[in-house]
């Protein structure tokens, strides 16, 4: 007789009666990070503001800069007053179209880790010194069970003037 | 294999081991389909040792008239869902909980959606295009909200006698439907 079915049987029904404990919701659901490119500029020079939303989830996303839904909270970047410094126009990745469980009409979103671009320029008469580029992020996310509240989280680079 | 060979014996006993646990977990399901007791669903009764009492909470109608937590506890088992016009889950969600609180609130249960987020004008003009009949709270600035801790929404409480959270759903189940209406009937049954 064969037991090796019957303790395949035994360890299955084992795992079936096993509890998964729940998980811990994230403290955070995304990782905002920014760089200056390049690093160091010239007075009259031009560069990038790279702002990175690094969503730790797989389900997760944030609404797009021009979102589908009019009750969704859109991503904007809203640059500082830099004194010596312009910014111009906020560049937004290409929106998803996602359906989630919950909605009937696709949503438009960012999934992964978008980037948003902000071009800047230094004044000629800028000192060659640092200075420190600053605006602030406002996302707000959802995944398929639950939604986040809105954050606006503020964002600052040094970059060289040389 | 014989009667008196311990392989047999041995055999015997690991298949009653497997049909136990086999019944065992069928009894598991059934029960889980008539009462919502298995914690990893929606709505699970929490022992009394585990349930938490809150303070007396106020808040505002959108209209601004006061809301005591005290005095709707006071009244009979209270349901909050935590709820915003930017959270999806939460718009498919509340329409469902409005039918329930239609069967409910005739045996005493009271239901309250609580808005943290939106403006209050726009929380009424929402509930009247939406049809609900669930009546809004206004928790500005988010006091509750953070006190009860409550970083994602939809959160959907049931309040018992002293004000302790009987129990609580974080996210929107599709289950919802079924275990809340399980869940009232034992609040109201047992009193709790």
């Amino acid at each position: 007789m064969h037991t090796k079915p019957i303790l395949g049987l035994i360890a299955c029904a084992a795992v079936a009666s096993f509890t998964l404990p729940a998980s811990a919701a994230p403290k955070s659901y995304a990782d905002i990070t920014a760089v200056a490119s390049p690093a160091s500029v010239k007075p009259g020079g031009t560069g990038k503001l790279v702002v990175s939303v690094k969503l730790v989830n797989a389900k997760t996303h944030i609404n797009a800069n021009k979102p589908a839904d009019p009750f969704m909270i859109p991503t904007v970047f809203t640059p500082g007053k830099v004194a010596g410094v312009t910014f111009g126009a906020p560049i937004y990745p290409k929106a998803q179209s996602v359906t989630e469980s919950y909605s009937t009409k696709a949503l438009l979103v960012y999934k992964g880790t978008p980037t948003i671009t902000v071009p800047f320029k230094v004044a000629k008469t800028a000192p060659k010194k640092p200075i420190v580029l600053t605006g602030s992020l406002k996302i707000q996310g959802c995944d398929d069970k639950s939604c986040y509240p809105p954050v606006t989280q503020p964002v600052s680079v040094t970059v060289a003037v040389k | 294999m014989t009667l008196k060979s311990p392989k047999f014996w041995l055999t015997v006993l690991l298949l009653a081991g497997a049909l136990w646990m086999i019944a065992d977990i069928g009894r598991s399901m059934s029960s889980m389909a008539t009462e919502p007791a298995d914690a990893d669903r929606p709505f699970a009764i929490l022992p009394a040792d585990q349930r938490v009492q809150l303070p007396d909470f106020a808040m505002k109608t959108p209209d601004g008239a006061p809301f005591s937590l005290a005095d709707a506890v006071a009244k009979g088992p209270v349901v909050l869902d935590f709820w915003a016009t930017y959270c999806g889950p939460c718009r498919l969600e509340l329409p469902e909980l409005d039918k329930i609180r239609q069967q409910y609130e005739s045996k005493g249960v009271q239901f309250y959606a609580v808005n943290s987020n939106d403006e209050p004008s726009v929380v009424q003009q929402y509930a009247a295009e939406m049809k609900l009949g669930l009546p809004m709270l206004i928790d500005q600035p988010p006091i509750v909200s953070a006190a009860l801790e409550i970083n994602a929404i939809p959160v959907t409480i049931i309040i018992g006698r002293n004000r302790t959270i009987v129990a609580k759903l974080v996210g929107y189940d599709q289950n919802m439907k079924e275990d809340l209406p399980l869940a009232l009937d034992k609040v109201v049954a047992d009193n709790l």
